[in-house]
């Protein structure tokens, strides 16, 4: 008798356990988690900023959006160009990002806050510096070079960092140059 | 006839390399009196104590993922890892117990139940609660405060000085003073932030002519 009553304690209580947890899961999926997204196709052409003899600086702007439910904090942004010496080898490249919303040039990404339903716009720069001395020859025959958006994010589950990817186009570099 | 005045003391961005009582005592020497109280922001004096984490350096336990859930999305402890750090220094259990406490507080229309129980819950700052650097970081509450106004009063020979976390929402705390200081007669006077905000880079405020005023 007493073997069968604990049988049943231990399974009420069991049974409590998993009702409750099961109840908190689907809260948390009620809830919501924050989901930012880099909205790549809608990002302006590169543009030329500044040009010297020796360097060009282009600049193209990449909204973003917090289409979750939750708050998430962008704690860092960086680009990550991709441009192998064996494949082109004329420039140096220099990339970083900042908020437009908040402008630095010192490539820190200030830590912020998205609302659920709100975004922003991520400032990418791109510094080619020939190596000849002279921009305008040195980048005949650039490639298409991809760039990834690499960020961190944080929100009410840990932390992870998400990319996405944009490409310079030979023929997007060769236009802002014209320009 | 002196008045209070309010004189923000801008300074450097100030690590945990720095000492508080002496940057106090570097930035602000020519302007301290005798009669005067000097205000430290707590946020700063956390820093300068080393008394910060950062979320890659926590593992969130069970505990944290499952109270933040329930707490709303403007608070520090609503992230995963606001709570957790909280929870390193107060312990999981004490939180979760303060928590419930908490809740059951509010059923009875009692609230903040749960943040004066779990006291490093409400000074723990969230990522972005700090200017740069320490906006990746979650900077808690200041260690000793009591003892750190003593310090800066024996350093700098002023009347007084307070630990205080003030924002821009009107509210206003002290959370350590030297002896003989009347913290809610401080922090109604701090209550319009006079340390602006991070950008401003004026961690430390003096209220000149307190003693003066005081004896009125």
């Amino acid at each position: 008798m007493f073997f069968y009553t604990l049988i049943n304690v231990v399974v009420t209580i069991v049974v409590i356990i998993a009702a409750l947890y099961l109840a908190f899961r689907f809260y948390a999926w009620r809830q919501g988690n924050e989901r930012i997204v880099l909205i790549t196709k809608r990002r302006t052409p590169f543009q030329v900023e500044d040009l010297t003899f020796k360097t060009v600086t282009l600049v193209c702007d990449i909204p973003f959006v917090n289409r979750g439910k939750q708050n998430g904090t962008i704690m860092d942004v960086y680009p990550r160009h991709l441009l192998p010496q064996e494949q082109f080898d004329n420039v140096s490249i220099v990339s970083w990002t900042t908020d437009a919303n908040r402008e630095r040039h010192d490539g820190y990404w200030e830590s912020v806050i998205i609302e659920p339903r709100k975004g922003g716009t991520i400032r990418l720069r791109v510094i080619l510096e020939g190596k000849t001395g002279n921009i305008r020859k040195d980048v005949v025959g650039f490639p298409d070079m991809s760039i990834d958006i690499v960020y961190q994010v944080v929100g009410r589950s840990d932390w992870h960092i998400s990319k996405q990817r944009i490409v310079l186009t030979a023929e997007e570099l060769a236009q802002a140059m014209r320009q | 006839m002196a008045n209070l005045e309010l004189v923000p003391i801008h300074t450097r961005i100030l690590t945990d390399k720095d000492d508080i009582v002496e940057a106090i005592a570097h930035y602000a020497k020519d302007i301290i009196g005798p009669e005067d109280i000097v205000c430290v922001a707590e946020s700063v004096v956390a820093i300068t104590q080393g008394h910060f984490t950062r979320p890659e350096e926590l593992k969130p336990t069970w505990q944290a993922r499952f109270l933040c859930r329930f707490v709303p999305a403007e608070g520090s402890m609503s992230s995963v890892y606001g709570m957790q750090a909280a929870m390193e220094l107060e312990g999981k259990w004490k939180v979760m117990g303060a928590f419930f406490i908490g809740a059951i507080a509010k059923l009875f229309r009692k609230n903040g139940v749960f943040y004066q129980l779990a006291r490093q819950a409400s000074l723990t700052d969230d990522v972005t609660g700090t200017m740069p650097p320490f906006d990746k970081h979650i900077v808690y509450g200041p260690k000793e405060p009591n003892q750190v106004a003593e310090r800066i009063v024996r350093r700098t020979g002023c009347y007084g000085a307070v630990v205080a976390d003030v924002n821009d929402l009107k509210r206003s705390a002290v959370l350590g003073h030297s002896r003989g200081m009347d913290p809610k007669k401080i922090a109604r006077i701090l209550i319009d932030n006079p340390f602006g905000n991070d950008s401003q880079m004026t961690p430390i405020v003096v209220i000149k002519n307190f003693a003066a005023v005081q004896a009125k």
